[in-house]
C-alpha cells in the first residue's frame, strides 16, 4: 500500500478504534474489520463518531462521506478519513 | 377509551398495511392480533395489569415493530408505557427508574438492563422474546430513593398511558404524563396539520422512544403505512421510499442533509411531503434538499408537553426557516417581558394553548392546570413572526443543548461533574456548531488546584454516568466560575 502522504493508515485505524470503542461502545473492543452497525454504532452514534472525529483530526467529514460503505468498519472510516485529511493538507 | 381501542376502530381495512420492513408487511388486522396476543401474556406474566393503581412498565426495545406491538400490548393489559431511551447509560436508567417509580420494565433486543433490580424474567410475549425486569416494590423503593413523590391515586386519576421520561422543555421537571383521552385529542389536532390519509406511506427511521405519540400513533389512526428504513443513511432511505412507493418522510435536518448530498441521480417522485422535526432547520439544507428532490422540508414544531402546535405547511417553499402557523384548534402568543404582549416583529415567548396540553409532570407532580394557567403553556422558545403571521424561531429561554435533535440540560451535566472527586464545581453550556447545532462545553474548577482532574479522568467519569451525546465535547479547566450577585453561577 503507498504511502501517499497524509497520516499512516495503521495510525488512524488505531485513533478511530479507541474512540468508538471507548466513546460510544463503552469498552467493547473492536476487530479492524468488524463491521461498525453490528457492534451497536446505530443512527444517533455516528453523529457521535463524526464530533469525535472533528475534535481529534480537525476535519468534519461531509454528508456525502456517510454512506453504508464508509461507516462498515473502522477501516473503512479511516480510509475515508484520511483521504479528507490528505485534501485538507494539500489545500493548505 | 383506550387508545388501543380507538386505534383499533378506525374505518380501515384489516388487511392494510400498517407497516412496512425487511421482514414483510405486518398488516392491521395481524398487528392488533399480536397485540392482543402480547397483551394476554403480559397479564398472565403478571405484574403490568394493576388492579386499581395503573402500573408504570419501561419499554426499553429496538426501534422497530417490537417497539410498535410492545407499546401497544402494555396500554391494552391496562399499563402505562414509559419508553426507555436505549441511548441512557445504566446511570440514567436507575434515575429514569426511580423518579418515574417503575413496576417492571419490558427489555426486548441484543440490551440488557444493568442497574437496580428485584428479579429477572425470561419469556415470550406475543411471539417475541423479553426480559421482564422487576423491581422489590416498585423502581423508587428498589433504588434506595424512598416513595413516590406523587399518589398513585393522582396517577390513576389521570387515565394514564403514556410517561416520557425527559426533562420536558424546561429542564426543571422529570416525566411528562398523558392520558388515553390527550394522545387522541393530540393526534387529531396534529393531523389537522399534518394532513394524513389512509394512502400515504411514511418512511420511518427515528427513535420510536422519542418519536411515537404525534406520529406512529397518528400514522396508525390514520391509516397511513409506516416503512420501515433499514438505517437513516441516505442510500437506504432514497431506496425504501422508492421501492414502496412512500409519500411522507420525518425525520430531523441532519438526515435530510445525507439525502440532499446523495450523490446518485435517482428520484423519488412519490414523496409528496417531508417534515422536519426535533431541531432548527437551516435554509441550505432545505434549499439543497428541493434542488435534489423536488419537495420542500416543512418545519414542525414538536413539544412534549404539546404535540404539535405549528407547522410551516403553506409557505415551506418560499421560507423553510419558518415554523410557519398553528395548525387549527391552536392559538399562540407571543409574550415580552414582563409579561405583556410583543408587538409584531419583535422577539417574544412563545405560548400556546389548544388539545391535548400534558396532563401533569410527575417529579415532581403538577396537574395541567397548575403548568398551563388558563390553558396557555410557555414553551421557553423565542419567536418572531413576521408580516404574514408566519413565525420563525430564534431561541430558547431555557438552558438546553440541541445536539442534532437529542436535547439535554447543563444541570445535569453539571451533577455528574460535580461527583467527580477532584472537582470543585462545574459549569457546562452549548457551544455553537456549525453542523450539529450545538456541542456541550464543560469549565471545571478543580477541587484541589494542585491536582485537577484529566481530561481522560472527566471523560470516562461522564461516559459511565450520562448517555454519550451528553458528554461534554471538552473540559476546560479553570480557577474560578462567574456568579450572579446572589451567588448562582452565572449562565451566558
Amino acid at each position: 500500500m503507498s504511502s501517499g502522504g497524509g497520516p499512516d493508515l495503521a495510525d488512524l485505524e488505531r485513533e478511530i478504534r479507541t474512540l468508538i470503542e471507548g466513546r460510544i461502545l463503552d469498552g467493547i473492543s473492536l476487530a479492524p474489520a468488524a463491521p461498525l452497525d453490528e457492534a451497536g454504532v446505530d443512527s444517533m452514534a455516528v453523529i457521535q463518531i463524526l464530533l469525535l472525529i472533528e475534535k481529534r483530526f480537525g476535519v468534519w467529514l461531509p454528508e456525502s462521506d456517510v454512506t453504508r460503505e464508509n461507516l462498515k468498519t473502522v477501516q473503512s472510516l479511516a480510509r475515508v478519513l484520511r483521504r479528507r485529511l490528505a485534501e485538507q493538507s494539500s489545500a493548505a | 377509551m383506550n387508545i388501543v381501542d380507538r386505534l383499533r376502530g378506525a374505518p380501515h381495512p384489516e388487511a392494510a398495511p400498517a407497516l412496512i420492513s425487511g421482514d414483510g408487511v405486518l398488516s392491521r388486522g395481524r398487528l392488533f392480533e399480536q397485540v392482543d396476543a402480547a397483551a394476554a401474556d403480559l397479564r398472565e406474566a403478571g405484574g403490568v395489569a394493576g388492579a386499581g393503581a395503573v402500573p408504570r412498565v419501561g419499554l426499553l426495545s429496538p426501534s422497530d415493530a417490537t417497539h410498535l406491538v410492545l407499546a401497544l400490548a402494555v396500554l391494552r393489559a391496562g399499563g402505562c408505557v414509559v419508553p426507555v431511551p436505549p441511548e441512557l447509560s445504566p446511570a440514567e436508567r436507575d434515575e429514569l427508574a426511580k423518579r418515574v417509580g417503575l413496576d417492571v420494565v419490558v427489555v426486548a433486543g441484543r440490551t440488557r438492563w444493568r442497574g437496580a433490580e428485584a428479579s429477572r424474567l425470561s419469556r415470550s410475549v406475543g411471539g417475541i422474546d423479553v426480559d421482564l425486569v422487576r423491581f422489590a416494590a416498585n423502581g423508587v423503593r428498589a433504588a434506595g430513593g424512598g416513595e413516590p413523590r406523587f399518589s398513585e391515586d393522582d396517577f390513576a386519576s389521570l387515565d394514564p398511558a403514556f410517561v416520557r421520561f425527559s426533562s420536558g422543555t424546561t429542564g426543571a421537571s422529570k416525566g411528562v404524563v398523558l392520558s388515553h383521552e390527550t394522545i387522541a385529542r393530540r393526534i387529531a389536532a396534529a393531523n389537522g396539520g399534518l394532513g394524513i390519509g389512509a394512502d400515504d406511506r411514511v418512511v420511518w427511521f427515528l427513535p420510536m422512544a422519542h418519536h411515537f405519540v404525534s406520529s406512529i400513533l397518528l400514522f396508525l389512526q390514520t391509516g397511513a403505512a409506516i416503512v420501515l428504513a433499514p438505517s437513516h443513511l441516505a442510500a437506504d432511505v432514497l431506496a425504501i421510499g422508492r421501492e414502496q412507493a412512500a409519500t411522507i418522510t420525518y425525520a430531523a435536518p441532519f438526515h435530510y442533509a445525507l439525502l440532499a448530498a446523495e450523490p446518485s441521480a435517482a428520484r423519488w417522485p412519490s414523496l409528496r411531503r417531508a417534515f422536519s422535526t426535533t431541531a432548527p432547520l437551516a435554509v441550505e439544507t432545505a434549499r439543497r434538499f428541493d434542488a435534489r428532490l423536488g419537495v420542500p422540508l416543512t418545519q414542525v414544531l414538536g413539544i412534549i408537553e404539546v404535540g404539535l402546535p405549528l407547522m410551516n405547511v403553506e409557505r415551506a417553499r418560499e421560507k423553510p426557516e419558518a415554523v410557519g402557523r398553528p395548525v387549527p384548534g391552536f392559538e399562540i402568543e407571543l409574550r415580552g417581558e414582563p409579561g405583556g404582549g410583543a408587538t409584531p416583529g419583535e422577539i417574544g415567548e412563545l405560548y400556546v394553548r389548544g388539545p391535548g396540553l400534558l396532563d401533569a409532570y410527575l417529579s415532581p407532580w403538577r396537574r395541567r392546570d397548575e403548568i398551563a394557567p388558563n390553558g396557555w403553556f410557555g414553551t421557553g422558545d423565542l419567536a418572531r413572526a413576521d408580516g404574514d403571521g408566519d413565525l420563525e424561531l430564534v431561541g430558547r429561554r431555557g438552558s438546553v443543548i440541541n445536539v442534532a435533535g437529542q436535547k439535554c440540560f447543563p444541570e445535569e451535566i453539571e451533577a455528574a461533574l460535580l461527583a467527580h472527586p477532584a472537582v470543585g464545581a462545574a459549569r457546562v453550556h452549548g457551544e455553537k456548531h456549525a453542523r450539529v447545532g450545538a456541542i456541550p462545553v464543560a469549565e471545571v474548577v478543580p477541587a484541589d488546584p494542585a491536582l485537577p482532574p484529566t481530561e481522560a479522568s472527566l471523560l470516562a467519569h461522564c461516559r459511565a454516568r450520562l448517555a454519550r451525546f451528553k458528554v461534554p465535547a471538552d473540559f476546560r479547566i479553570v480557577s474560578h466560575l462567574a456568579t450572579t450577585p446572589s451567588g448562582k453561577v452565572r449562565r451566558s
